[in-house]
């Protein structure tokens, strides 16, 4: 079947994707680069966004990237479904195997590095600050400079398509033997090991900036357990951040030296145990995942109390069960690898905390649920948003719980199933998430809301999509079919399921064009759906309680929290506010000083994987020196006059750009 | 937002319900004529680890139903539009919140329990007890086939297994360089192939068959070519299969080993009629962690890391 | 946010905020060096036919080592005291001490390492020498960084005074340089005490 495909090795067309991708870096980054000079967008630019250190404007950069990597992401997609689904018995397909094992190591890497958390930090950056009642985060300067490293990362794996054409061709995690020298001779490894390492010493100054911020920067009366659920999940991502990307560092430096200087960490020979990699990688990956979905089940806490016009219901349970989540997460690592023989004793305990953790998250779905029990459930997208999640994320945390038993999983372990399995998690527990955020903060940042018709079309396809391209996935792990696979027998009868697969990326890829599109008319319609309230929802909590979009210093008065959903209590109440007195507000000056040292770091880490000396020393020398240059500088805030301010306040309605 | 004569949540559901079963009918369509593995067990570990899939999934409906019975049931009772009586914006149950902690704590208490015995019952390195006499066998993963070594019979194999209907066969598994993972789904689970390490794996075949196996880890780019056919047969067709081995004229020597450990991919399945003495523990020490690197020109020969020892760590 | 002198016992708000910080930055540096710590250990024996700790450390070297770098942490301690008295001359003083103790801290290290890479017991030779050498290695660098930071600090105090942010740093270096020490302590004992039996 469809023998066009059926060359051997197929290197012509393999050459062909090859260019075309490269064709496609190239061309948008070109493009967008002349379209700013021709526009003469370059210094609004620089002035306005790149050298910001407002969280808002940090955070919309973040999912501008985030939204770009989807993007790139799909298109491997497109590319491994069509693969696998044309790779059978004489044909195969349309990429060579080293190819094909790029391919999903740049898909699974750029979805959980860049976009993943793109979306976590973009939404966390634009919302946490205005939810706790702060003007910004606790350390501003830092947060650009978190940006600007996971920037950063994603221009240096972006820029492995284009010089050298070679990215890690071992699976997203890299594991030794195969990733060491002597089995990855090329630059592939090392682009992937600095891509990551640059962006996770970015995660890991947030993840300090952000526990600082929810500890110190609330306003007063709001305690710990009168803050929103969503803060909460943030402070329990942040605190998974700042224990495990440490252990992320240290691994990818030591694979480094591996690969740079001759060092036999994980090396076959000289003493070296591939299994202590395997062992740090997930002690670090564990947490990793926890990071990506708790932020989305705080999420998920807002929109269900504030669309089912309703208290959220068990708040206390919500964050002991936050809590438990966040502790459990630090033991189970091993169950990515009960296959690699550690005995019963050990493999038992792991598999045991394993399904412990599904009680914590067992309750909150529950306690959404009984959080619409008996409330007015209005139906808006990201409440649909919501009820996709409930429907795959139990089906595929039942997948977890039948992985967490160690026989069941050396039956299941690096089988389709699995894949289906984390997907299933990560696409229908996290993204839906944050999608649903998005479209539920959207008017908060912009000041007018998403066309709602078109939005609620693009999470009908995405659910149908999903549950199409990875319902086969299921059934073919249990068939025998093995992940990363470039070929197969046709006599396994496979192939149709591959191609169901496909088709249902196809409607994932619609679902995507529709949320193109709705951003689209929803910017050429937005005069007629400006939120004039800065309340569009009816929401519950304070960043509700700002303009939208809200001004540079979020509240003009920071506001005293009596209560829960304090917002909400005040609408209830009708309280009148008192007469405001207006006064001068201090706010940090932007800095290009986030932009120089990322840019040190990426010339950094190009010198390193190139071999060349120069530049490295020339890198570290820039970083020196601009840190110098920033520490004599005093003079990093400005004043808005309480004059400015009230001016600024009498306005009060919503502004694009 | 107006929803009359247009998509209604009912109208919704029946829609998805229906493509629902159209979905279902065509994956039916697609797999009834093939075989689905790991749900076809031929082995007595395949058939144990079968049966306690089905005993977590029958645990995990008892969530999943009441959370997708509780989720639509509310989704029409308490919609907006039906503008149901029952609205209480303040309403907490400290009695269904315990319910909803105890019952998921219950049913992960009895789960647990059938881990922690079945986890040690099948554990890979755990030998079967069975009268009949094993068969031993040293597989080695290489770039990328396998090497199959019967010791006690003096042959070798490559991408191919024939063994004996209702005999233990207990495997030895190493590997020459990047990490990859036996895997028979029809027989059992997988455990991993790993250089310097010595792994176990008990199978046992209940009925003759060819059943597939392969390796379920990437180890570079001819990996998914390391799959073999697994020939399950009575014991005088074993005995047979393997004295007429021994005619092959190709032999496993140190050196026809380095020629073979050159990358390969998808090597047509071919045997060795003799085979040297010791050859797996060779391949085995030779990334010994006490052991001199390879380039600094030393030597030593100690035992190789057995990874069954680690486990009653 | 009324800025206050460095003699008042209250720090203000902004001044928290930034010390919180650096004590959480701080935790996941911890975080990092146990990571290091336990591949130390896993690869311990791991000495591929080369030498072993009891062959290469020796115990009396070490021994000074941790003395000089224990007196830089009481140093850094008086130059805090006197910083915090507006004391800037002294406060001058002991942070030259600091920083005198921690170069030959550096140098003696930086010594150790030549001569052990110049016997044949580089960190190519082993896992063991590979995780000793990074391990200490670290240790070193995260010195190196503060010894650097500490010129800058230094030269930040000589042009601007003992003012907020000259102290807030300060007490931000000292946080990092006691913690150097504790790292240390585990060093000395893990890798050189236990090493040597």
């Amino acid at each position: 079947m469809l023998s066009i495909f059926s060359a051997a090795e197929v290197p012509g067309t393999d050459r062909m994707v090859l260019l075309f991708g490269q064709l496609m870096v190239v061309g948008a980054g070109l493009l967008i680069g002349l379209a700013l000079i021709y526009f003469k967008k370059v210094g609004w630019l620089w002035k306005n966004w790149l050298t910001s250190v407002d969280h808002k404007k940090i955070g919309i950069m973040y999912l501008v990237v985030a939204g770009v990597m989807l993007l790139r992401g799909l298109a491997d997609t497109v590319l491994l479904r069509f693969q696998q689904a044309t790779s059978s018995g004489a044909s195969h397909g349309i990429v060579s195997s080293d190819h094909f094992q790029q391919i999903f190591t740049a898909h699974g890497t750029m979805m959980i590095f860049f976009v993943a958390m793109g979306l976590v930090f973009g939404i966390i950056n634009l919302i946490v600050p205005l939810q706790i009642g702060s003007r910004d985060v606790a350390f501003p300067l830092l947060n650009n400079l978190s940006f600007w490293m996971y920037a950063a990362g994603a221009i240096l794996i972006n820029l492995s398509l284009v010089f050298g054409g070679e990215f890690a061709a071992t699976g997203w995690l890299a594991y030794p033997p195969l990733s060491e020298l002597q089995f990855s001779p090329g630059v592939g490894v090392d682009y992937w090991i600095w891509s990551i390492q640059i962006a996770g010493i970015g995660t890991l100054l947030s993840g300090i900036n952000f526990i600082t911020t929810i500890l110190t920067k609330r306003a007063p009366g709001m305690t710990m357990m009168k803050m929103p659920v969503f803060v909460w999940s943030v402070l329990a991502a942040m605190s998974l951040v700042a224990a495990a990307f440490p252990i992320l560092t240290v691994t990818l430096v030591l694979l480094t030296l591996d690969r740079t200087i001759g060092t036999h960490f994980f090396t076959t020979t000289g003493g070296g145990n591939a299994m202590m990699y395997v062992n740090l990688i997930w002690a670090w990956g564990h947490p990793e995942v926890y990071i990506l979905i708790l932020p989305a089940f705080g999420i998920y806490s807002e929109i269900v109390a504030t669309f089912s016009r309703k208290r959220l219901f068990g708040y206390a349970s919500m964050v002991y069960a936050i809590i438990a989540i966040t502790a459990l997460s630090f033991v189970v690592w091993l169950h990515h690898f009960f296959t690699m023989g550690a005995g019963a004793d050990v493999n038992a305990f792991f598999g045991i905390m394993t399904m412990v953790i599904a009680i914590p998250t067992g309750v909150k779905v529950f306690n959404w649920l009984f959080t619409m029990y008996r409330g007015r459930i209005n139906f808006a997208s990201p409440m649909i948003w919501f009820i996709g999640f409930v429907i795959t994320f139990s089906i595929g945390g039942a997948a977890g719980v039948m992985l967490g038993v160690p026989p069941i999983d050396f039956q299941l372990h690096n089988t389709l199933f699995l894949v289906a399995h984390f997907h299933t998690m990560i696409v229908g527990g996290a993204l839906f998430g944050y999608f649903a955020g998005i479209v539920y903060w959207f008017p908060k940042v912009f000041g007018f809301k998403l066309d709602e018709k078109l939005g609620k079309l693009a999470v009908y396809l995405w659910i149908a999509g999903f549950i199409c391209a990875f319902t086969p996935l299921y059934i073919l792990g249990l068939m025998g079919a093995t992940r990363r696979l470039d070929h197969y027998d046709a006599s396994l009868g496979w192939q149709g399921l591959f191609i169901v697969a496909g088709v249902g990326v196809l409607i994932i890829f619609a679902g995507v064009g529709v949320q193109l599109l709705m951003f689209y008319k929803s910017i050429r319609n937005r005069k007629k759906n400006i939120d004039k309230t800065g309340d569009p929802w009816n929401g519950r909590t304070l960043e509700w309680a700002t303009s939208s979009p809200a001004p540079v210093y979020n509240f003009a008065a920071i506001p005293t929290v009596t209560d829960r959903d304090e917002f909400y209590r005040v609408k209830q109440l009708k309280l009148k506010l008192p007469k405001r007195k207006f006064s001068a507000i201090e706010m940090p000056n932007n800095s290009p000083f986030g932009i120089f040292m990322a840019g040190w770091a990426l010339m950094f880490a190009f010198s390193v994987i190139w071999h060349f000396p120069p530049t490295i020393i020339l890198a570290v020398l820039g970083i020196v020196i601009t840190f110098l240059v920033r520490s004599f500088n005093d003079n990093t805030t400005y004043l808005i006059s309480a004059a400015e301010v009230e001016a600024i306040e009498n306005k009060r309605v919503g502004a694009l750009l | 937002m107006s929803k009359k004569g247009k998509l209604t949540p009912s109208k919704i559901f029946l829609i998805a319900v229906t493509l629902s079963v159209v979905f279902c009918f065509i994956l039916f369509l697609l797999v009834r004529h093939h075989t689905i593995a790991v749900l076809s067990p031929q082995g007595q570990i395949a058939q144990s680890e079968m049966n306690l899939m089905k005993f977590a999934a029958l645990l995990s409906l008892l969530v999943i139903v009441p959370v997708f019975g509780l989720l639509f049931y509310i989704i029409f009772t308490f919609r907006e539009s039906k503008k149901s009586k029952k609205y209480s914006p303040e309403y907490s149950n400290v009695l269904l919140e315990l319910i909803w902690w105890a019952i998921p704590l219950g049913i992960i208490t009895v789960l647990s329990i059938v881990t922690w015995n079945q986890t040690h019952k099948l554990d890979p390195f755990r030998s079967l007890s069975s009268n009949q006499t094993p068969v031993r066998i040293q597989a080695v993963a290489m770039n990328w086939k396998w090497l199959f070594i019967y010791p006690d019979y003096g042959i070798a194999t490559v991408n191919q297994l024939t063994i004996p209907v209702n005999h233990p066969i207990d495997f030895s598994i190493t590997s020459e360089g990047a990490m990859n993972s036996l895997w028979i789904p029809q027989l059992g689970g997988q455990i991993y192939a790993m250089a310097g390490m010595n792994t176990q794996l008990h199978l046992i075949a209940s009925k003759p068959g060819i059943y597939r196996g392969g390796s379920a880890n990437i180890s570079g780019k001819g990996f998914a070519g390391m799959h073999f056919d697994v020939s399950a047969v009575d014991t005088q067709s074993f005995s047979q299969w393997a004295n007429s081995m021994t005619s092959q004229p190709q032999a496993l020597t140190k050196y026809t080993l380095r020629q073979l450990s050159q990358p390969s991919e998808n090597v047509q399945p071919f045997a060795f009629g003799t085979v040297e003495n010791g050859l797996f523990d060779t391949i085995v020490n030779q990334y010994l962690p006490f052991q001199q690197d390879p380039d600094n020109g030393k030597t030593n020969t100690m035992n190789g890391m057995n990874m069954s020892s680690m486990g009653e760590m | 946010m009324t800025k206050v002198s460095p003699m008042h016992k209250e720090i203000d708000k902004e001044t928290a905020t930034s010390l919180l910080g650096f004590w959480v930055y701080m935790m996941t540096d911890c975080i990092l060096f146990a990571s290091l710590f336990a591949v130390f250990i896993v690869l311990k024996n791991n000495t591929a036919g080369g030498s072993n700790g009891a062959e290469l450390f020796s115990l009396p070297f070490v021994l000074m080592q941790t003395l000089i770098l224990l007196t830089s942490s009481f140093t850094s301690g008086l130059a805090m005291l006197a910083a915090q008295r507006s004391r800037i001359k002294d406060t001058f003083i002991w942070l030259g001490a600091t920083g005198i103790l921690g170069a030959s801290f550096l140098a003696l290290e930086i010594n150790e390492f030549t001569k052990l890479d110049h016997s044949g017991s580089s960190w190519r030779t082993s896992g063991f020498l590979s995780s000793y050498f990074t391990l200490v290695g670290t240790h070193g660098l995260h010195i190196t960084v503060g010894l650097l930071w500490l010129a800058g600090i230094l030269f930040y105090i000589y042009k601007k005074g003992l003012n907020e942010t000259s102290v807030k740093r300060l007490t931000m270096f000292s946080i990092f340089w006691h913690f150097l020490d504790v790292v240390w302590i585990f060093i000395f004992s893990v890798v050189y005490l236990l090493g040597v039996n």
